[in-house]
């Protein structure tokens, strides 16, 4: 059930050695009982005395993250300059995600001692129980004759003294951070059983200026807030970006010709293009799963409604037809399905309905209105704005039970999911200074944390993980 | 009859006829009667006291078998399963001078049956039981060596423990006679039917003391984890070691915490695994060798 997982992930960023050593695989799925399982059930399980053992939900893991030694001190072009600088570096980007995630106490290669390249493989078990670690993260670094980087990660579980997971990546000097967040994405999803979400992207619109005249300019950056960049100058405003399921091209709202309209930036070429010739103003776009479709809303004489698009461009059909204003589109992870908004009833509300504009059925019933729904890449949770007097990000599940608000604000909007489904990420507006910041918060509702950004940020949306 | 006097005097002055004084002058007769009937207590009849306060206990446990210790069923034998083991002591003359505590006079006895006591001892030997050695050799010969040489008073030989205090003893030489003395080898003495509450309390509370901290320590996090159960069954050695631990079953289950089923079950086995080993009395091994610990999280 892992390996496949690990073999995904490693196998586009060019892994050297492969993950996983059978032995830890059968330990970690059976709990090395395999042998003898059966025979307690089978013998006296009618008979022996049964308890209840009642532990608490909380975010206990000490996990121990000490600096990667290497094994030869080169010099790289990556941060730090020299291999054991960079040892060093890739520790604490491992340790900044697991502590900003907020399921886990990590502690950083800079209150820990340092190990040595042979400890990694056999790590000294003792030494770290007297630290009351839970866990531990092993890993090193090698630079190769070409400047390409070797970083090693292990997972261990202190306490049993076993090995639960390893991963090897060869990254390119500057893409060492990736290496770290692959890392990290192992020990998240190997402890708390989500999928790995910090080898990812974010994009986002930075705000700056007064607030009568925001200058909105579309930009993005890692998941940790790493290599930030501002994608348009700010001349025009830019609005709701979206991250093409394979990176490579951003679908956002620009007012470039005075009328809100859609483009597709491409990355890579730096161009960008008008999806559709519509006769009104175009919004709210978003991707299909797949990347071959677009969806987005245009009014036409004071009635909006949703249309999709091939992402190639070409004709554009009407998926809804009520008089009201029907807008952001959001299909479900497979891709048969779209929850959107619309006023049909008097107010916003979230309705659901097949992916060709059949069968539409409202599902939010709660009292006040709901707003921007996002469906969760994990697909059992729909993700939207509650308003009633405040604005709160909400969840519920697809037919529209289950309600729960994630936040408690004055007025957070805007909802978009991490690419696990696991973190919901929104935009905050002061009540006072009208400035807005991205935050994120758990699906449990914990955790809520803010994300740096250089500016001010609104309307985030995170990217899928990089292959 | 001196009431008389006042109905005569009350009837006129307030009026009253005849007939009303008369039966007023009744009817007080009739309640001072009453009054007195009911205030002294009539002969004859005893007065019963309330019955004695009884204090009630309700259990929640109950059963058929007795869970108070018995003594007698199995208690330990007096006899060592294999009577050879005591026999090298070299020096048979030392001990006798100090002790022979049921004769009043030391020296003269001792030394002649100091001589004789080899020979006797290997003759018992054969003769006892042959047969039941299945456990042969494990704690038994310690504690019952004490025993045999006490339970047979009538040889003076055998009483040779150097620091036993010297006098007569105070116990009659029948005294042993009344002590139930059992046949098993491996018997501990006082068992019971079943084990009592209190003792199973005590071993639930050890188990779950040493089971919560790694649970804890193993977070699982996410919606709904609450409702997972992961019910596992493991098997104890008689040092409380893990033996063996089934595969865990696992309930509650639903469309938002299938990510975190794995890891819950797994933390469950961690759980008992860095658990052990389990300081428990060994007397009721046969109570806690298998144990089932359903885990869950709220």
């Amino acid at each position: 059930m892992r390996s496949p997982l690990v073999a995904g992930l490693c196998a586009p960023l060019l892994c050297a050695f492969l993950a996983l050593s059978p032995a830890a695989e059968a330990a970690a799925q059976t709990g090395q009982s395999a042998p003898q399982a059966p025979q307690p059930q089978a013998t006296d399980a009618a008979t022996s005395p049964e308890e209840d053992v009642v532990g608490t939900i909380n975010n206990d893991a000490a996990i121990a993250i000490p600096s990667f030694p290497t094994n030869e001190m080169l010099p790289t072009p990556a941060d730090g300059g020299n291999t054991e600088a960079l040892g060093r570096n890739l520790a604490r980007v491992v340790y900044g995600d697991l502590k900003n995630n907020g399921l886990f106490k990590p502690v950083g290669p800079d209150a820990l001692p340092p190990v040595t390249f042979g400890e990694v493989a056999a790590p000294a078990f003792p030494n770290w129980r007297a630290r009351s670690a839970e866990m531990l993260v092993h890993g090193f670094v090698k630079a190769g004759p070409d400047g390409r980087l070797t970083v090693g990660c292990y997972l261990y579980d202190v306490a049993l003294g076993s090995e639960l997971a390893r991963q090897g990546y060869v990254v390119k000097p500057e893409d060492w951070r990736r290496a770290a967040h692959k890392c990290a994405d192992m020990v998240y999803s190997r402890l708390s059983g989500e999928s790995p979400f910090f080898d990812s992207k974010i994009a986002y619109i930075a705000e700056t200026g007064p607030k009568d005249h925001r200058r909105k300019q579309l930009a993005i950056m890692d998941s940790d807030g790493a290599n930030h960049r501002f994608i348009t100058n700010g001349q025009t405003t830019a609005l709701t970006p979206r991250y093409s399921p394979d990176y490579s091209k951003l679908v956002y709202l620009s007012y470039m010709n005075g009328t809100p309209r859609i483009y597709i930036y491409d990355i890579e070429s730096k161009q960008q293009r008008l999806v559709t010739e519509g006769k009104g103003p175009t919004f709210a776009p978003r991707w299909s799963p797949d990347g071959k479709f677009i969806l987005y809303s245009m009014a036409i004489a004071g009635n909006t409604d949703i249309y999709r698009v091939s992402a190639g461009g070409g004709e554009s059909i009407k998926l809804t037809d009520s008089p009201g204003i029907d807008v952001g589109g959001s299909y479900s992870p497979d891709g048969s399905r779209i929850v959107f908004e619309s006023d049909r009833s008097g107010s916003q509300q979230v309705y659901v309905m097949n992916a060709d504009g059949s069968n539409q059925k409202r599902v939010s019933f709660f009292g006040g209105r709901a707003a921007t729904p996002e469906w969760s890449p994990r697909g059992d949770q729909i993700a939207f704005t509650h308003i009633a007097g405040d604005l709160r990000i909400a969840v519920m599940n697809p037919a529209g039970g289950e309600m729960r608000y994630l936040t408690d604000s004055w007025q957070d909007e805007a909802p978009t999911w991490s690419p696990n489904g696991r973190i919901v990420q929104f935009f905050r507006t002061a009540k006072t200074t009208g400035r807005t910041s991205i935050w994120q918060v758990d699906l449990t509702g914990r955790n809520e944390r803010r994300l740096n950004t250089p500016v001010d940020g609104s309307d985030p949306a995170w990217g899928p993980v990089l292959p | 009859m001196a009431m008389s006097a006042p109905t005569d005097l009350a009837g006129p002055s307030r009026g009253f006829t005849r007939e009303e004084g008369l039966a007023l002058v009744l009817a007080l007769l009739a309640h001072a009667g009453l009054i007195a009937a009911l205030t002294l207590a009539p002969p004859g009849k005893t007065i019963m006291s309330p019955p004695e306060r009884m204090t009630v206990t309700f259990a929640d446990e109950i059963a058929d078998q007795s869970t108070s210790p018995d003594p007698d069923t199995q208690a330990a034998p007096d006899v060592a399963p294999d009577l050879g083991e005591p026999l090298p002591q070299p020096a048979p003359p030392q001990p006798a001078p100090q002790v022979a505590p049921p004769q009043p006079q030391p020296k003269p006895a001792p030394l002649a049956p100091a001589r004789p006591e080899p020979v006797p001892k290997p003759q018992p030997q054969p003769q006892p039981r042959p047969a039941p050695q299945p456990r042969a050799v494990p704690t038994p010969p310690v504690k019952p060596v004490a025993k045999p040489s006490a339970a047979a008073p009538l040889d003076p030989r055998q009483r040779t423990r150097p620091n036993a205090p010297g006098g007569a003893s105070q116990l009659g030489a029948d005294f042993l006679k009344g002590i139930n003395t059992g046949t098993k080898p491996g018997a501990t003495g006082n068992p019971a039917d079943a084990l009592s509450a209190e003792a199973k309390a005590a071993i639930r509370v050890t188990i779950n003391r040493k089971v919560l901290p790694p649970w804890n320590s193993c977070p699982v996090n996410g919606l709904e984890i609450e409702k997972l159960r992961a019910s596992v069954t493991f098997q104890l050695d008689r040092g409380g070691n893990v033996v063996s631990i089934a595969t865990p079953v696992l309930s509650g289950q639903t469309p938002a915490n299938t990510a975190q089923v794995s890891r819950f079950t797994e933390c469950a086995v961690r759980a008992i695994k860095t658990a052990a080993p389990f300081s428990l009395p060994a007397e009721s091994y046969d109570f806690w060798k298998n144990y089932k610990l359903n885990f869950r999280k709220e």
